[in-house]
């Protein structure tokens, strides 16, 4: 619960140098009309106007002051110890905490740098197999979450700031009152999760609330991964990739060296494939096809602009011409066949499609999560058909395999709201007024 | 008709001695006198808690480690805790006045504003253990912290001074046990010994100035 700053109350735009002002608009207001002297009005005339006796005021004022301002030491500085200090800190040297932070379906391992207490710098564990001692733009910029002045710090009861206490005699007689209905009337609304702890405290919850309902929903998720999955082998799973190993990649809308789960690992390895470090040593070769100019796309080989409705249409077509080079389809080759290769290069499909059946074992079609379930269903399907499963990609069963479609769990428990069914709502993280679009 | 007496022919020479004398003794004046040696050395702020290093270090004796714990292991000498004063404050003279605001710190939490005395730019690299671990004592820096009621700065601590020491350490050095003794001599063979050392703090500019 973040507590509304004076821009949203007044309406007016508020403009800002310093947190502190930020938190007191009157100090904005002052920063922005001068202090009260300067606020009086000054006849200007009278201020350049200098008779004799102005003059020797002055001068031995200003003599005075030149005086004073070598005698005067400083500005006294205060040295603020701790009055109660935690043990194994020593002052001036910098304490190093691994943690691990969760961020879009992806765990990854950090090393916090601290002093006293205050967190400065956040890096990649090494020893963390996610990091390998390197870090994502968001993990570089989650320290700057611990200094976020708009974090709650206490509970809120309508709006207004209370204690814990009062909290949890709340809570507590709001759960009495459930647990005699057996949890009927609550949802609760959570993040995807990559916690087991945390599925397993759900099931004992479910356990003694049967009637309770758990919805997931996160705005960046793999719901198009798991359909995908379940619609190639028939169960939820999570693809896994292994970019040192492949030899030629084609990335459809995905850009898994910039934003996409596991992209501190990807960049690692897809590194690896790239590193030249003998005379029969090869560079692997990226493909890339993407709607918008990604951090992958600018590393990629060749690159091909398509609208992103269009990147399941060459998925299509690659596959049918993966198909007429000797790759055993299955049944897919009867719904692939024909595909329109309107806008489609020629060379990106024959040449691509030649490149994929020469590296079989050693080649890799990664998806991006924002591309619909059959396009990951096809590339599953593909990699399958070109030998890949378990050399450059695994299908591993996700943490939460209750976790489902976000945006169909999001519209349902507002149905559900609406109809009163629901009357009570327990969200464990996530903002929905930022993260989800009203409708 | 002659206006100007004749004495008046000293004028350009009396004016320009007089002019040299006074702008002389002026850039002296403030050569000397705005120095550090002058605005730095003897700044002793008052303290929020009348603390009397002369009692506690001095009379009492009690180590300059037992409370500025680190200072053998962080370039920073911690200013102790509010625990370590109750440690014995809990006890001693606990009702006393003057240690009204320890107590509301150890109640509040909030730790006492202690009045920085010594300092060095921003710009200055110090470490505290590294000078420890060289032998030069807390004496050769902060004088007889021992015998003083308030504590109050007594070297220039700018940077002619510390070079001074830097290419010169040997009159500052001691043997390691004695480098919180405030009134430690060498003996002779001492002296010998350590005038024979070979060790020099760093004289570029990036030793300092990293």
């Amino acid at each position: 619960m973040s507590t509304e700053n004076e821009t949203a109350r007044s309406g007016q735009k508020m403009l800002w140098r310093s947190l502190d002002q930020k938190a007191d608009p009157a100090k904005v207001q002052e920063a922005q009309c001068g202090s009260d002297v300067v606020k009086r009005n000054i006849d200007q005339s009278e201020l350049f106007t200098i008779n004799r006796r102005k003059f020797l005021t002055l001068s031995g004022a200003i003599g005075t002051l030149a005086g004073v301002e070598g005698c005067i030491r400083r500005p006294a500085e205060n040295i603020m110890p701790y009055a109660d200090m935690p043990e194994y800190v020593n002052p001036g040297v910098p304490m190093h905490y691994a943690t691990v932070t969760t961020s879009s379906g992806e765990a990854l391992g950090l090393v916090v740098t601290s002093y006293e207490g205050r967190p400065t710098k956040v890096e990649g564990n090494p020893d963390h197999p996610a990091s390998l001692g390197a870090t994502d733009i968001w993990a570089q910029s989650a320290i700057l979450d611990l200094y976020d002045t708009e974090r709650s710090r206490q509970p809120h009861q309508a709006g207004v700031a209370t204690d814990f206490a009062t909290f949890d005699k709340a809570f507590d007689a709001k759960i009495a009152e459930l647990v005699k209905k057996g949890g009927a009337g609550l949802a609760i609304l959570t993040q995807s999760t990559l916690s087991p702890s945390y599925v397993r405290v759900r099931e004992l919850l479910l356990k003694r609330l049967p009637r309770a309902a758990f919805f997931t929903y996160s705005p960046v998720n793999s719901g198009n991964a798991r359909l995908g999955a379940l619609a190639a082998f028939g169960q939820p799973l999570l693809p896994i990739h292994d970019f040192s190993k492949a030899k030629v990649i084609v990335a459809l809308d995905s850009d898994f060296l910039g934003t996409e789960p596991g992209n501190v690992q990807a960049a690692r390895g897809f590194a690896q494939g790239r590193n030249v470090s003998g005379v029969t040593s090869e560079m692997n070769r990226l493909y890339a096809v993407e709607p918008a100019y990604t951090n992958t796309g600018s590393n990629a080989d060749h690159r091909l602009r398509l609208s992103g409705q269009d990147v399941a249409r060459y998925a299509k077509a690659l596959a049918a011409e993966l198909g007429a080079n000797g790759v055993d389809l299955g049944q897919l080759s009867t719904a692939v066949a024909g595909t329109n290769t309107d806008g489609i290069p020629a060379p990106w499909l024959k040449v691509v499609a030649k490149e994929l059946v020469q590296n079989r074992g050693q080649s890799l079609i990664v998806v991006g999560q924002r591309q619909p379930a059959a396009v990951h269903a096809l590339a599953a399907s593909l990699n399958r058909a070109l030998g890949n499963l378990d050399r450059t990609v695994a299908y591993a069963t996700p943490i939460d395999t209750l976790e489902g479609d976000g945006y169909a769990a999001i519209s349902a428990l507002s149905k559900q709201m609406a109809t009163g069914a629901i009357d009570t709502l327990i969200m464990l993280g996530g903002n929905l007024s930022t993260t989800h679009r009203r409708t | 008709m002659q206006i100007f007496p004749r004495s008046l022919n000293y004028l350009p020479l009396v004016a320009a001695i007089g002019v040299a004398v006074l702008g002389g003794g002026l850039t002296l004046g403030i050569w000397y006198y705005f120095s550090p040696r002058n605005t730095q050395v003897g700044y002793a702020p008052e303290q929020p808690i009348p603390y009397s290093h002369k009692l506690h270090a001095g009379e009492l004796g009690i180590d300059c480690r037992y409370c500025h714990a680190n200072i053998e292991r962080s370039q920073e000498a911690m200013v102790p805790p509010t625990q370590a004063c109750m440690g014995c404050h809990a006890v001693v003279k606990k009702d006393s006045p003057k240690l009204a605001a320890l107590r509301a710190s150890w109640s509040t939490g909030y730790p006492v504003e202690w009045v920085r005395v010594h300092r060095v730019a921003d710009y200055v690299y110090f470490d505290h253990s590294v000078h420890l671990a060289a032998g030069v004592g807390c004496v050769s820096c902060h004088g007889r912290i021992d015998q003083m009621e308030v504590v109050r700065q007594d070297q220039p601590l700018n940077m002619g001074w510390c070079l001074e020491c830097h290419r010169n350490p040997g009159p500052n050095l001691r043997p390691k046990d004695q480098i919180t003794n405030m009134t430690w001599t060498p003996s002779e063979a001492e002296r010998t010994q350590l005038a024979e050392n070979t060790l020099r703090g760093p004289q570029h500019c990036s030793g300092c100035h990293r």
